[in-house]
């Protein structure tokens, strides 16, 4: 038994090293794959893991593995880009409507926002889709204009408590302007509920960006991603189920490990928790 | 002689939405009068929900009056022009009654002390801010470290301190304090107590000091402003009120202060 009272925040650690991981795949798979993504080689077809390749091949005979890291480089860039556009556009829309709570602007924003929540970002990503064709940029903007309503909302809840602070009122009586409290009081202030949320967004964008692969609207052929390694993969479910397990479990491990941070953070930083321990 | 603030005829009413969104007006404050000679500190006594804040955040433009005017050295502050206004801010500055809350604790203390220093023109360049921070501190009774710590790691009576350091770093002509010494242990009360006394002589700067503490006021006041829901009901020199009440309100106010004064008297 450990001495110390504290509860050691397991989940963070785990979700730490998980993501590390998948990160580090991502990354040295832009310089090193243990054999060329998009390489066939039918003889070797859907061979089972470790009889040809790590993790075994596919239908064409392409190296799983080598799939599975770059698809992770894919689903990573795509979704720390969506989420930076959602939490960036977001926030800052947030903080602005916080600024007059019951003016025209928060008004139509926060209304726009409710709009925004009923797309779904598939559909929003078929309309894009329809207009400049599916791709990268096609799913980054399609999942993160998905995420900004959700940033909007914390950042304005989190900013109107923020501009009810005495410091902001001392802030006014030194002669600052509603733009430069919100930069210099209010947004350090709301930082710590926006980090948390983008984490737990970081694991939705992939889990988003997944589903719009599977349908076919992410990245086209022949770029790995791991949804539409998991829609092939349907046709070999009982020949090769390893084709399909694989990037599941890819995509599982990595939603689950934003989540873990998202869930570790709001513990280490909230200080109403501490009190359960 | 002007007075340094000439509150006149100030009133402030806040809309309350009532049942089936019909809206019922509050009166805050009714047709206040109100003047402060430089230099000076005026005690202004009230129950909770007297208007006591509300005539604050209104003295210090910080919200618009429903009528009446505030001049500050004969200027209606509302009438000015939102970059003149600014300009005038130097001269009045503002110290509340949390200090938990008053100070944003994510910036160190050298940075909320020299917040107002914007205010002056020319603007004081890096250098000369930090020299300005150095002296304020000190003058607060402050140790020269506290510019690289957060608020967090000080006590109530140093945060007040502080936000004493933050209000008087632009040598302003007034202080508004609501409840500075409210949120204080007793011992500390009077310790930030003296220091406004002490600040007040050495720099002439005039305090509204707002209080619903009797004792406090009476300790620190030159003159005395009793209010009661949203008005002025008695007015005069510090030793005159408290010894000779005029109003029934004023009596009844240190008729109860007294219950709390006979059991020291036994000690």
């Amino acid at each position: 038994m450990s001495a110390s009272t504290r509860k050691r925040p397991l989940g963070l650690i785990a979700g730490l090293v998980l993501t590390g991981l998948l990160l580090a795949v991502a990354l040295l798979s832009l310089v090193w794959t243990p054999a060329s993504p998009t390489k066939m080689q039918i003889l070797l077809k859907l061979k089972p893991p470790l009889v040809a390749g790590l993790l075994g091949t596919d239908q064409y005979g392409r190296d799983i593995a080598s799939l599975l890291m770059v698809g992770a480089w894919n689903s990573l860039s795509i979704a720390f880009l969506s989420v930076l556009i959602g939490a960036g556009v977001g926030t800052a829309l947030g903080l602005a409507c916080a600024i007059k709570r019951a003016g025209i602007f928060a008004t139509l924003v926060l209304r726009g926002c409710d709009v925004l929540f009923a797309i779904p970002p598939i559909l929003s990503a078929m309309m894009l889709g329809a207009f400049i064709g599916p791709g990268r940029f096609t799913a980054i903007i399609a999942i993160g204009v998905f995420m900004i309503p959700v940033f909007t909302r914390i950042a304005f809840a989190a900013a109107s408590r923020i501009w009810a602070r005495d410091y902001i009122m001392a802030a006014r009586a030194c002669g600052k302007g509603a733009a430069r409290i919100s930069i210099e009081h209010v947004a350090p202030n709301i930082a710590t509920p926006i980090l948390v949320q983008v984490t737990i967004q970081l694991g939705l964008a992939i889990l988003t960006e997944a589903g719009l692969s599977f349908l076919g609207l992410g990245l086209p052929p022949p770029a790995p991603t791991w949804g539409r390694m998991l829609a092939e993969a349907q046709t070999f479910l009982r020949p090769a189920p390893w084709l399909a397990l694989l990037p599941g479990l890819a995509i599982a491990l990595s939603v689950l490990g934003f989540n873990l941070i998202g869930d570790g953070f709001r513990d280490l930083l909230d200080p109403k928790a501490e009190t359960g321990r | 002689m002007t007075p340094l603030l000439d509150i006149r005829n100030l009133s402030r009413d806040y809309a309350r939405p009532g049942f089936f969104g019909k809206r019922e007006r509050v009166s805050a404050l009714r047709n206040v009068d109100l003047s402060l000679q430089p230099g000076e500190i005026l005690g202004l006594v009230g129950e909770s929900g007297s208007g006591k804040s509300t005539l604050a955040r209104l003295a210090m433009a910080l919200d618009d009056p429903s009528g009446g005017e505030v001049l500050f050295e004969g200027e209606n502050l509302f009438a000015l022009p939102a970059q003149a206004l600014r300009q005038r801010r130097r001269h009045f500055q503002m110290v509340f009654q949390d200090p938990f809350g008053s100070l944003d604790p994510r910036h160190r203390v050298g940075r909320i002390v020299a917040e107002p220093l914007h205010l002056l023109s020319p603007r004081p360049s890096t250098a000369e801010a930090k020299t300005e921070v150095a002296r304020i501190l000190e003058a607060v009774g402050l140790p020269q470290d506290a510019v690289g710590r957060f608020p967090h790691e000080f006590s109530g009576g140093q945060r007040q301190r502080i936000a004493l350091a933050r209000a008087l770093i632009t040598r302003p002509k007034l202080v508004v304090a609501d409840e500075p010494v409210s949120a204080l242990d007793l011992s500390v009360q009077a310790q930030v107590l003296d220091l406004i006394l002490d600040l007040n002589e050495k720099f002439g700067t005039a305090f509204l000091f707002i209080s619903h503490d009797l004792d406090v006021v009476e300790y620190i006041a030159d003159r005395v402003a009793v209010m009661r829901a949203g008005e002025i009901v008695e007015m005069g020199p510090a030793a005159t009120v408290f010894s000779n009440p005029q109003h029934a309100y004023t009596r009844s106010l240190l008729a109860a202060q007294a219950v709390f004064t006979v059991p020291e008297m036994q000690d």
